[in-house]
């Protein structure tokens, strides 16, 4: 059983730690949006937020990173690895969901061949989710298997309950930034429990998600796919604000006759992700791509590593510009099992 | 050293094979690594030219060769366009051996069907060249060989080799067009060539490599004759990026084309979605 603790507010967690000179990422007001920021003072946060723009998947997995760094000017091209090394981080007040994510990715980074650079960041990060208090129709985390107070992926979850905040030890790391916040004094499990009840009512989207990866299995050419999803621009939206999208290229980013090696976010939507050179490409239509998102996210991935390659967090729905709606499709493949 | 960090190669041959298609030779620039490498016959490796990126080439060379690899390549598009103009000397990336194998030793005592279409030759040639190392661990080997043109040949030296020699039955062909007056061999598409040679599929294996619809019709024609799919071999070149199992580029249903391929048999493709 979880260790449960008492907080003042999660403004009090990262007020501890900016005053110990601690690296700390944390939900960030920008226009309409929030972000996830790197933080000095707990007056530039905002945790009374809904969702943040994207995911923190970025401070993992960043959008474009260098891998090696070369330089073509002589005969002999001098090639240098990229120092692998990234302070010890906290993530404070990222959503149950995003937290979610991390557990996934890592099967993919780290089975078989360890992504260094995915590693570094992910061990010398601590995450404190913050429980959700609001849901929109977009979100469905239950039907994935979570909830808007799920502790996959954290290592401390704060809750708020009527009696104040509670903040639940999950992991090691968690029971050392505990130490280190000085938290000591005990909530009751019964304030957790309650505040569990409220969290599962605020999802009202619900469907059953058991069947699907059966279902996609026997499916692969059914009409569904050329009528739900060819109208998908391919602008891979979806797969960027994605918490567990994460496909990427390689590619040489040469300045005069030095450059960079990166990698680089891609997205299955897009068109050329698996055009050969020669000219043929085995997903030649729209729907193709965006079929090939589900099959991954929801029988390739389970199959392999036993669990959803989603979190329900709704982004890649509110994101599209042509309302191409992931649980509308799911929605329509569970009806059918 | 990062999974992304490439080993050198010191480009030692440069080896002209067509007008758009070169073998490059190469050498492993740190000793250590160069005694300590090795390679199965259907592994690849991603080979990157520095500002222009990496890209997934079959290795071509004889696994009993130490120290040296070669590939061969044929100019389509950015890195192979750099890769093809490397000259005698420069220094290639290299990351590899990945991927999975041809089964040789259980080929042991059979016949093998060698299959190729294109550069696609490139792909078994590490095989082929095992299997005649090992020749008289195999019943007969055949090599059906077919290009577009007399031109698009590759490794016509070796050809011209196999010709005389009693290891090995040659039957090149090219597509109808693509003859000269002076050309002794066939002359038609790989797959109705194979059909007019009526393989026996008794104790037999075929191996595959070409582009992906001479792949599809070739198996057909295997498959007619009797083959078993188990039996026939092939590798499949879907887009890669890492090779690792990571950037999602060469999935296909359930594999990773770059780990749990690219080789794979002919029965295992037939529960793919068709994707590929
Ligand atoms: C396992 C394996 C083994 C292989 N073995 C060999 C071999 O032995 N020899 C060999 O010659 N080849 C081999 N190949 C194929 C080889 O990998 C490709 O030919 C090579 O990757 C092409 O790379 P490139 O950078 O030259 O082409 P690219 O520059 O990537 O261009 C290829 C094509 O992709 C499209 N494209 C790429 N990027 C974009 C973009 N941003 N926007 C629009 N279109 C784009 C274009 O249509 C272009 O024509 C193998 C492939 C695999 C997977
Ligand atoms: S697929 Fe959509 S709902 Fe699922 S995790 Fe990605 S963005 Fe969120
Ligand atoms: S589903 Fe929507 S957001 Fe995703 S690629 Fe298609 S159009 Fe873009
Ligand atoms: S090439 Fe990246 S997953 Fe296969």
């Amino acid at each position: 059983m979880a260790k449960l603790l008492k907080i003042e507010s999660p403004e009090s967690v990262v007020e501890k730690l900016t005053s110990l000179e601690k690296r700390v990422i944390a939900p960030v007001r920008d226009g309409k949006l929030h972000r996830f920021l790197p933080v000095k003072r707990k007056e530039e946060v905002d945790f009374g937020y809904f969702q943040a723009e994207g995911s923190m998947k970025g401070f993992f997995f960043p959008a474009t990173e260098g891998i090696l760094k070369f330089s073509t000017g002589t005969k002999m091209p001098q090639v240098e690895e990229h120092e692998i090394e990234f302070p010890e981080t906290f993530v404070v007040g990222c959503r149950p969901c995003d937290a979610a994510a991390l557990p996934i990715q890592d099967k993919v980074f780290e089975w078989d061949y360890v992504d260094e650079f995915y590693k570094a960041r992910r061990d010398s990060t601590t995450i404190v989710s913050l429980a959700c208090t609001c849901a929109d129709n977009n979100c469905f985390c239950t039907s994935m298997g979570l909830a808007p107070d799920s502790p996959e992926g954290s290592d401390i979850l704060m809750v708020k309950t009527e009696e104040g905040f509670l903040a639940e030890v999950l992991t090691k790391k968690g029971e050392k930034l505990a130490s280190l916040l000085d938290l000591k004094e005990k909530g009751s499990s019964e304030d957790r429990r309650r505040s569990a009840v409220s969290a599962s009512k605020l999802i009202t989207r619900k469907f059953k998600s058991e069947g699907v990866p059966g279902w996609l299995e026997s499916n692969f050419e059914d009409p569904l796919w050329e009528k739900m999803c060819t109208k998908c621009i391919g602008c891979a939206a979806c797969t960027f604000v994605c918490p567990t999208c994460h496909c990427f290229d390689i590619v040489d980013e040469p300045v005069g006759t030095s450059g960079e090696r990166r990698k680089n976010w891609d997205a299955c939507t897009l068109w050329h992700f698996t055009a050969h050179a020669s000219g043929y490409n085995p997903r030649d239509m729209q729907h193709k791509r965006y079929r090939q998102r589900i099959m991954h996210k929801f029988d390739y991935y389970p199959d392999k590593f036993g669990k959803f390659l989603c979190t329900g967090c709704g982004r890649c729905i509110r994101v599209c510009p042509v309302s191409l709606d992931l649980a509308e499709v799911l929605e329509e493949i569970s009806s059918r099992i | 050293m990062s999974i992304y960090s490439p080993d050198l190669l010191k480009v030692s041959e440069v080896l002209p094979e067509t007008s758009e298609i070169i073998t490059l030779v190469m050498d492993f620039q740190d000793g250590s690594l160069a005694k300590r490498f090795s390679f199965k016959p259907g592994q690849f490796g991603l080979f990157g030219a520095f500002g222009e990126g990496e890209c997934a080439l079959a290795i071509a060379s004889s696994p009993f060769t130490k120290g040296q690899i070669a590939c061969s390549i044929k100019k389509i598009g950015k890195v192979t366009s750099s890769l093809t103009s490397t000259n005698v000397g420069d220094i290639i990336g290299f990351r590899g051996p990945y991927g999975n194998w041809f089964p040789l030793d259980e080929m042991k005592g059979k016949k093998v069907f060698f299959i190729a279409g294109g550069i696609g030759f490139s792909a078994i040639r590490s095989s082929l060249l095992s299997v005649l190392e090992n020749r008289n661990d195999y019943k007969k080997v055949v090599l059906l060989y077919g290009a577009r043109s007399i031109d698009e040949l590759v490794y016509k030296r070796e050809l011209a080799e196999y010709e005389k020699s009693s290891k090995i039955d040659l039957i090149k062909t090219v597509d109808p067009g693509g003859e000269s007056k002076d050309w002794d061999g066939k002359v038609g598409f790989v797959p109705s060539v194979l059909e007019e040679l009526a393989p026996k599929p008794e104790n037999s294996v075929a191996i595959v490599c070409g582009p992906p619809i001479m792949i599809k019709i070739t198996v057909a024609v295997l498959v007619q004759h009797g083959f078993k799919r188990k039996d026939i071999y092939t590798t499949l070149e879907n887009r890669m990026k890492c090779g690792l199992g990571k950037c999602g580029r060469c999935n296909i249903g359930k594999v990773y084309v770059c780990k749990d391929g690219p080789v794979f048999t002919a029965a295992e493709i037939a529960e793919f979605p068709p994707d590929y």
